[in-house]
C-alpha cells in the first residue's frame, strides 16, 4: 500500500464551470490579474470548437463555509491561500469557433463542463478580421491590453442606418471622431457631412483636458477624400485649398425658423403658411413689410392681393409678425459671412458627399444657432434630393450604394429630444433616411436625452465612457446586441476607450480607438489599408 | 406537575451540576489544592516553525443493520515548510465490515497490509463506533510511520490526538514510531483539542488552566508542564506514550489544546518545539491552532458528498452482486428516513 500524493498542480482553477448558455463562470488563484473586459479562450476539445468569453465580473470567493472567515477581527495572516481562496470569474459568451472550418457562430450552446480557459493569441480572431468592416476606428482591447494583430472596422454598409457615439465631456470624443472622419477620408465608401463651428476638425486646436491636437488638413495622404467649405479668408482658402462656403436666400424655408427659435402658435402658423415658399420671397417679404398692418381686415382696401404673401397671413397678429421679422432679420445679419442673396455651395457640397468625400462646413466663430442653420438647411436639402431621386429611380439597393451620406450632429439631444415637433427634418431623417441612403451620426453627452424612437433607430453604437446611470441604461436598453452584462465596463471604460455594437460585426467589441495624430501619422507615412502594426500606443 | 415541568427541572438540575464542574473560584482551587504558580506557566515567542507535518485520519458509517455496519475511512498527511506546504498525500479509501462476527475480520488484514505481520490482539465488533476508530487509527499510525522515515531531521510530526493508543495491538506501533523520531531527531507531537482529562476528583483541566492564565495575566504563547499525580486518571494509562502539556498557541486562540510530547523532555527543548508549534498557529481561521494539521484534517474528511458517493458505490456494487433491492431495504432500512418524511 502506498501513500497517494496529491497532485501539486490545481486543476481546479481556469476551467469552465458555468450553468448556462449566456453565462460562464470559472475561478482563477486570488492573486491573478485579470481585468473586466478580457477576452478568454474555451477551448472545447470534445466538440472541437473554440468558444470566446468577455470577462464582466470579478469577484473574492473561497471554498470555506465560514463566509466570515475573512472579516474576522483576528484574521492577520493566512497560510496556504492558494486553492481554498480564488477569484470567482463571470464571463458573457462572445460566440464560438469551429476549429476545422474556422466558422464563427453566435453562442447557442455551450463548452463541455471543464473545458480549459486560457488567453487567446492574436491569431485566434482572424475569423473576426474578415468579419469586420472597412472603417477603422482603433484597435480591440481585452482588459488592459489591445490585440494589435485585430483592428475594429465598422462595416460602411451599415453606417447610413445611422450610429450613435456616445461619451461624456473629456472621453475622447471629438478623438473618435477625428479617427473616424481619416478613416472615411481614406475609404470613400460614403460621404460624410460635418458642420464645425469650432473650427477643431480642419486644423485642431485643444482638446478638452487642453492638450494640442490636429486637424484632418493634417491628413495629407487622404486629402482627396476630404473637401472643406468654409467662412475663412481668401488667404486661408488658398493656403489650405479651402471652398467659399455660400448659402442663399432660396436654400432657406421658412420651416428652418422652428429649429432655431422657440414659436409661439401664433408664430408657428405662420411659418407653416409660408412653408413652401423660397426663401429669398419670403425674406424680401419680412424686409419691407410693416407688422402693424396686421391683421389686416380689408385686404383690397390695403393693396393686398389674393395670393400675396401677405395675404396669407392677413388674419395673424401684429406681433407674432413682428417677432418672425426679427428672427428672419437676425438670420440674414447673423450669418452674413455665408447667406447671400445669390451663389449656394449646397449643391457642390452634395456633389462631393456624393463622391463620398468628408464635407466640412467650417464656420469658426460662429454661434451655436448658425451652426443649427446650417446643418438643418443641408440636410432638409439632402433629404429632399435623395427622395426625388427615389421617386425617379424607385428605392433600390444599386441607388442606395450608390449615394450613402452621414450627416454628424453634434449635441444631438439639442434637435433629438423626445417631444420636439420642431425639429422635424431631423426625426424625419432618423425614422425614414436610412431608405434612402441617409443615416445621421449622432453625437451626445446625454442619451437619455435623446428621443427613445431614434435610439430605436440606430444600428451603431459607440459607447464611450458614461458616468450617468441614467444614460448607461438607456444605451443598454436601445442597443442591437445585449450589453447588459458589459455595465461594469462601460462604466470602467477609460479615456480612449470604447464599446463598439453594431449588427455588423457579431458581438459587441471593446475597442482602444486610435489617438488620431498617430493614426494619421501612420496613414501618411504608408498607404497600406493595415496600420496595427505600427501603432505602438493608443489614445 | 404539569407536562413542561419534568424537562424545566431535568435541564436546570443539568446546568447546575455543569456550573458545580467549573466553578467560579476554579483558578484558586488550582492554586490552593495543586499548588500551581505563575511560575509553572513558560512563555514561548512564535518562531519560524521549518517543516512540520500533520497527520489525521477520518471515518464515517455508510450503511448500519442491527447486525453488522459498513464504515469507510481514510489517512492523510500534510507537510509544511513554515507556512507553505511542500506535500499532501492521502491513503486509499477503505470500506470494512463490522459484524456480525464478533471479532472484526478486516481488521487483521489491514494490520498485515499496514506494519507487515499479523496484530497482537483481536479487535472486537461489540462497539461500532469503537471499532471504526481503530480501524481509522491503524490507517492513520502507518501514515505517522511512513511520514517518520521520510520527513528531514529537525521536522516535527504532529498527531491528531493524544500519543497514545486504545487498542492493544497499537502499542507496538507507537513505540516503534517514537523510537524512529528519536532516531531521526523528529519530534513526535500529539495534539489534542479536547481531552477527558480532569483534576480533584471532577474538575475539567483545560478550563481550570484558561481561568488561572487569566488570573495572572499571562500573555499567549505559553504552554504549562502536567504533572501526571494531579490528574484523576488516565484513561489507557498502560499505553500512554506521551508527557502532557496544556498550551496557549496564539493570543486570539479560541481554545487552549492539549499536547502530549515523549516522556523526558526538557523545559528549554519544550520550549523550542511549543515556539515552533506557535509559529505554524497564527492563521486567522483558527488561530491557536497548529496550520498543518487543521490542512491534514480538510485533505481527510470524508465530507458528505463523498461519504454519499462510497455508499452509491457500495449499493452499486451489491445490486450488480445480485443483492435484491427489498433484501437490502430490510437489512440496511432505516424507518427514520421514513419518519422524517412525515
Amino acid at each position: 500500500m502506498n501513500l497517494r500524493d496529491i497532485d501539486a498542480g490545481d486543476p481546479s482553477k481556469y476551467r469552465l464551470i458555468g450553468r448556462s448558455v449566456l453565462s460562464y463562470k470559472f475561478i482563477a488563484p486570488y492573486d491573478s490579474e485579470l481585468y473586466i473586459g478580457q477576452i478568454k479562450k474555451i477551448t472545447d476539445t470534445a466538440k472541437n470548437v473554440t468558444f470566446f468569453a468577455k470577462i464582466t465580473d470579478l469577484s473574492h470567493d473561497s471554498n470555506f463555509a465560514d463566509s466570515r472567515w475573512d472579516t474576522r477581527v483576528y484574521t492577520e495572516e493566512f497560510y496556504g491561500l492558494g486553492e481554498d481562496v480564488f477569484l470567482a470569474v463571470d464571463a458573457v459568451p462572445l460566440g464560438y469557433v469551429e476549429n476545422s472550418s474556422g466558422t464563427f457562430h453566435k453562442p447557442r450552446t455551450i463548452p463541455s463542463k471543464f473545458s480549459l480557459v486560457d488567453d487567446p493569441a492574436g491569431e485566434d480572431f482572424s475569423f473576426l478580421t474578415d468579419l469586420m468592416g472597412e472603417i477603422e476606428v482603433g484597435l480591440m482591447r481585452s482588459g488592459q491590453d489591445v490585440i494589435r494583430d485585430v483592428a475594429v472596422r465598422i462595416p460602411s454598409r451599415i453606417l447610413p442606418q445611422h450610429m450613435g457615439v456616445f461619451a461624456t465631456t473629456g472621453m475622447g470624443k471629438s478623438n473618435f471622431m477625428r479617427v473616424f472622419c481619416a478613416s472615411c477620408m481614406k475609404e470613400r465608401k460614403f460621404g460624410l457631412l460635418i458642420v464645425d463651428p469650432h473650427g477643431e476638425y480642419v486644423r485642431g486646436g485643444r482638446s478638452s483636458i487642453g492638450e494640442p491636437t490636429s486637424g484632418l488638413v493634417h491628413y495629407t495622404a487622404g486629402r482627396e477624400g476630404l473637401s472643406i467649405f468654409t467662412i475663412r479668408s481668401e488667404d486661408d482658402r488658398r493656403k489650405y485649398g479651402l471652398n467659399r462656403l455660400s448659402i442663399e436666400y432660396d436654400d432657406f424655408r421658412m420651416g428652418d425658423l422652428a429649429i432655431l427659435y422657440d414659436l409661439s402658435p401664433a408664430q408657428a402658423e405662420i411659418v407653416e403658411a409660408f412653408s413652401g415658399v423660397p426663401g429669398s420671397e419670403v425674406i424680401g417679404f419680412f424686409k419691407s413689410i410693416d407688422p402693424e398692418i396686421f391683421p389686416v381686415r380689408d385686404p383690397a382696401a390695403s393693396g393686398i392681393s389674393e395670393g400675396s404673401l401677405a395675404w396669407k397671413i392677413r388674419n395673424s397678429m401684429g406681433g407674432p409678425v413682428r417677432v418672425i421679422k426679427s428672427h428672419i432679420e437676425n438670420i440674414v445679419n447673423g450669418n452674413r459671412a455665408f447667406f447671400k442673396p445669390r451663389g449656394s455651395s449646397i449643391p457642390e457640397i452634395i456633389a462631393h458627399l456624393h463622391d463620398n468625400r468628408v464635407v466640412l462646413v467650417d464656420i469658426p466663430d460662429m454661434s451655436e444657432r448658425s451652426e443649427l442653420f446650417v446643418l438643418s438647411i443641408i440636410t432638409r436639402t439632402i433629404m429632399e434630393r435623395h427622395r426625388s431621386d427615389a421617386r425617379t429611380f424607385g428605392i433600390d439597393e444599386r441607388h442606395e450604394s450608390a449615394h450613402q451620406v452621414l450627416i454628424t450632429i453634434e449635441e444631438a439631444q439639442r434637435v433629438l429630444a423626445s417631444g420636439g415637433a420642431s425639429t422635424q427634418v431631423f426625426r424625419e431623417c432618423a425614422m425614414e433616411g436610412r431608405k434612402f441612403g441617409v443615416g445621421l451620426c449622432v453625437i451626445t453627452q446625454q442619451p437619455k436625452n435623446i428621443d427613445p424612437r431614434v435610439l430605436a433607430q440606430i444600428n451603431t453604437f459607440v459607447v464611450m465612457g458614461l458616468g450617468d446611470r441614467g444614460d448607461r441604461d438607456i444605451i443598454m436598453g436601445s442597443a442591437k446586441q445585449d450589453l447588459s452584462k458589459m455595465e461594469i465596463e462601460i462604466q470602467t471604460l477609460d479615456r480612449g476607450d470604447a464599446i463598439i455594437s453594431t449588427i455588423g460585426i457579431p458581438f459587441p467589441v471593446s475597442t482602444r480607438i486610435h489617438r488620431f495624430e498617430d493614426y494619421i501619422g501612420v496613414l501618411n507615412r504608408i498607404h497600406d489599408p493595415s496600420v496595427a502594426d505600427g501603432l505602438e500606443r493608443g489614445f | 406537575m404539569s407536562k413542561d415541568h419534568i424537562p424545566k427541572i431535568s435541564a436546570e438540575a443539568t446546568a447546575r451540576r455543569i456550573r458545580a464542574m467549573v466553578s467560579e473560584d476554579l483558578a484558586e482551587r488550582l492554586c490552593r489544592e495543586e499548588g500551581v504558580t505563575k511560575d509553572d506557566f513558560h512563555s514561548c515567542t512564535p518562531v519560524p516553525s521549518r517543516e512540520v507535518c500533520g497527520v489525521d485520519g477520518s471515518n464515517a458509517l455508510l450503511l448500519e443493520s442491527g447486525s453488522m455496519g459498513v464504515t469507510v475511512y481514510r489517512a492523510a498527511q500534510s507537510t509544511f515548510f513554515d507556512r507553505e506546504r511542500v506535500k499532501r498525500s492521502l491513503s486509499p479509501l477503505f470500506f470494512s465490515l463490522i459484524g456480525p462476527a464478533e471479532e472484526n475480520e478486516d481488521f487483521p488484514g489491514l494490520y498485515m497490509e499496514c506494519f507487515g505481520q499479523p496484530p497482537g490482539s483481536q479487535l472486537g465488533n461489540d462497539d461500532r463506533t469503537r471499532t471504526a476508530g481503530v480501524l481509522r487509527d491503524t490507517l492513520e499510525f502507518w501514515v505517522t510511520q511512513q511520514m517518520a522515515h521520510s520527513l528531514s531531521s529537525g521536522a516535527i510530526l504532529l498527531r491528531d490526538g493524544p500519543l497514545r493508543v486504545s487498542h492493544a495491538s497499537h502499542d507496538p506501533v507507537l513505540s516503534g514510531i517514537a523510537r524512529v523520531c528519536r532516531d531521526q531527531k523528529i519530534d513526535l507531537v500529539g495534539v489534542s483539542k479536547k481531552t477527558s482529562a480532569t483534576w480533584g476528583g471532577g474538575y475539567p483541566l483545560l478550563p481550570s488552566i484558561a481561568a488561572l492564565a487569566d488570573t495572572f495575566g499571562i500573555p499567549a504563547p505559553w504552554w504549562m508542564r502536567i504533572d501526571l499525580d494531579m490528574l484523576d486518571h488516565t484513561q489507557y494509562a498502560q499505553w500512554q506514550h506521551g508527557q502532557p502539556y496544556v498550551v496557549c498557541l496564539h493570543r486570539r486562540a479560541r481554545a487552549l489544546i492539549k499536547v502530549d510530547l515523549v516522556f523526558g523532555l526538557h523545559d528549554q527543548q519544550v520550549s523550542e518545539i511549543m515556539s515552533r508549534l506557535a509559529g505554524c498557529s497564527g492563521d486567522g481561521r483558527v488561530p491557536g491552532y497548529p496550520y498543518p494539521l487543521l490542512d491534514a484534517h480538510r485533505t481527510v474528511v470524508l465530507t458528505s458528498e463523498i461519504v454519499e458517493e462510497a455508499r452509491s458505490d457500495l449499493m452499486r456494487r451489491l445490486t450488480s452482486s445480485g443483492l435484491k433491492r427489498r433484501t437490502y431495504e430490510i437489512l440496511f432500512g432505516d424507518y427514520h428516513d421514513e419518519f422524517a418524511r412525515y
